[in-house]
């Protein structure tokens, strides 16, 4: 019972820590990368939730999938930092 | 278990730091991270009330979802390298094309 609520509150804080590192990181691809972190920790929040094919459809879908598109779109749009930020 | 109220606050959290990244940030791409937090946000909510429910409603609903946020991510980088091919540039400031 107390471990799966500590277990929640340090995935929960990955979440969150991710998330508010995709969108505050001046460097986009830095962002991406943290942005694989924070849907790879959602999935394990999945597998607690036992929805493992869920889950496994996070990982394969979103890691394995839209995280590769956005590397070719990063990768393809490289532009110099400090001009692309806010 | 977890009680449902946690990952509600979680999936509430994740979706104002996506609305937070998308208000706040120019780059095209950063954008299209931040629909993907908030859809991810929805996803939470879904499975969770599957769990706590007892059917699979829910996780049918978040795979439904998660082929959507697939499809619009390649809608989306489409549009963003031709954004990047025309304006040499994916700041969503910059292309004021289609503004009247």
């Amino acid at each position: 019972m107390v471990y799966e609520t500590i277990a929640f509150a340090l995935f929960a804080l990955i979440t969150v820590g991710c998330s508010l590192g995709v969108v505050l990181v001046r460097d986009i691809w830095h962002s991406a990368l943290l942005l694989g972190g924070a849907l790879l920790s959602v999935a394990v929040h999945y597998v607690m939730l036992q929805a493992e094919f869920v889950a496994a459809m996070q990982v394969l879908v979103y890691v394995g999938g839209v995280l590769i598109l956005i590397t070719f779109a990063v990768m393809l749009t490289r532009i110099n930092p400090e001009v692309s930020s806010t | 278990m977890v009680p449902a109220q946690y990952y509600l606050v979680l999936s509430a959290a994740v979706f104002c730091i996506g609305i937070f990244g998308l208000l706040t940030r120019r780059n095209a791409l950063l954008f299209l991270m931040s629909v993907e937090l908030m859809l991810n946000a929805a996803n939470i909510n879904l499975v969770a009330f599957s769990y706590y429910w007892g059917n699979v409603t829910g996780q049918t609903f978040g795979l439904f979802v998660l082929a959507l946020a697939a499809a619009e991510v390649a809608v989306g980088i489409g549009i963003i390298l031709t954004l990047y091919r025309n304006f040499d540039d994916v700041d969503v400031m910059q292309a004021t094309t289609m503004r009247w």
